[in-house]
């Protein structure tokens, strides 16, 4: 049988040994960078989270409405959905309630586009996400 | 001495006494419990025989050494002919008898029906740069360095897949359509509509509080595109009033219009 070079195995496990050790290098490289993509989805998608539920959406908003007139016992509310709006409009108020409406309405999330307070009325325009 | 590798170690010199040692390497075989025979050699003396003979060293696996070999059969016969080469055993030590001292040997060995001892060494034509032993050894360490890289590199793509899985959820969770740009343009849009409502929400509050300073009643408030309009009106409309109100407003907001009018005061600030 003829006879392997002992020298031949060397280079041969020399030339295994760089192979694995720049593969090593590669999957190093490649853990830094799937990680770093992680780290900044990771934030975006916090951030996306805490964006969406910084503002009310629609179904949300028309139900905090409600809530809110309910608590204070408001009656002549009307809610009237235009394009990308809600149109709030109590009637026959009095400036007690308004005060009161409004300082509800200005610690919740709307997205208050305009605001009219005019005599017993009062008009409000809440934006939809 | 007790071992073979203490041998070795004072074996050169011992012959430096008798021969220069230079590129010669050494070899000592245990007779019995304190006995060894002992002897250099020259690899590149060997090479050359090889080549002489019209072989290959890769042809060669393993070089025996006659001094080990024949000394069970020279200890008994004393002398011997092997391939026309007459060998004698004198005080203990094969020598080969020069050929043109005519002797009579009738025991003559054949080479071919030779049980070979396990004491032999391995010579490669590279021998003189790095000797097989350390070759192997540094094969075999290699090779073990690559396997512990390898069961490593295992383990990180473990550690990818694990992030990638949870890149995949996290965008399950939000939303597989969207791009991260498009995400990052989501964020903005509702942090700036954050932004403006925090500041509609405080010049609101701001004006509000008009009324508890200045025991005002307000007849309209109106709020659009980061304006606030509003009228008030009080018992007594004067310039003083209006001063006082004024001085409130230039605190915090510098774009304002103030008027007052016969019996109410109207006020417009921007953001």
């Amino acid at each position: 049988m003829k006879k392997i070079n002992s020298l031949t195995i060397l280079l041969i496990s020399i030339i295994i040994f760089l192979i694995i050790v720049n593969l090593y290098k590669y999957t190093n490289s490649n853990i830094q960078n799937v990680k770093s993509e992680y780290l900044e989805i990771q934030k975006l998608s916090l951030g996306f989270t805490t964006s969406k539920k910084s503002l009310y959406t629609q179904r949300k908003a028309e139900q905090q409405l409600r809530n809110i007139t309910r608590q204070l016992n408001i009656k002549n509310l009307s809610i009237v959905k235009k394009s990308k709006k809600l149109i709030v409009k109590v009637k026959k108020m009095s400036f007690y309630e308004q005060d009161k409406f409004l300082n509800k309405v200005l610690n919740e999330k709307f997205i208050i586009l305009k605001l009219k307070i005019e005599k017993n009325e009062l008009e409000i325009e809440i934006g939809i996400k | 001495m007790d071992n073979k590798k203490q041998v070795l170690n004072v074996l050169p010199s011992l012959f430096e006494e008798f021969i220069e040692i230079e590129n010669l390497k050494f070899y000592a075989y245990k007779l019995d419990t304190h006995s060894y025979i002992s002897f250099a050699y020259n690899e590149e003396h060997i090479l050359q025989s090889i080549k002489k003979a019209g072989l290959q060293i890769n042809q060669i696996k393993n070089i025996y050494f006659s001094q080990i070999e024949f000394y069970e059969q020279l200890e008994s016969t004393k002398q011997m002919k092997i391939d026309n080469v007459s060998l004698s055993f004198v005080n203990n030590i094969i020598v080969k008898i020069p050929d043109n001292i005519k002797i009579d040997i009738q025991n003559i060995l054949d080479i071919e029906n030779i049980k070979l001892s396990k004491e032999s060494i391995s010579i490669s034509s590279n021998s003189k740069y790095i000797d097989n032993r350390t070759s192997n050894i540094l094969s075999i360490f290699l090779i073990l360095f690559s396997i512990l890289f390898l069961i490593k590199i295992d383990s990180n793509y473990t550690i990818i897949d694990d992030y990638e899985n949870r890149i995949s959820n996290i965008k399950n969770v939000n939303n597989k359509s969207l791009s991260n740009i498009q995400i990052k343009s989501i964020i903005k849009k509702y942090d700036k509509i954050y932004n403006k409502q925090v500041q509609i929400r405080e010049l609101l509050s701001y004006v509000l509080n008009i009324k508890s300073i200045h025991d005002v009643k307000f007849l309209s408030i109106e709020m659009q595109n980061k304006k606030v309009k509003v009228k008030f009106m009080n018992n007594k409309i004067d310039s003083a009033l209006e001063n006082k109100i004024r001085v409130y407003i230039q605190k915090r907001y510098k774009k304002y219009v103030l008027k007052t009018r016969d019996n109410y005061i109207s006020m417009e600030i921007s953001i």
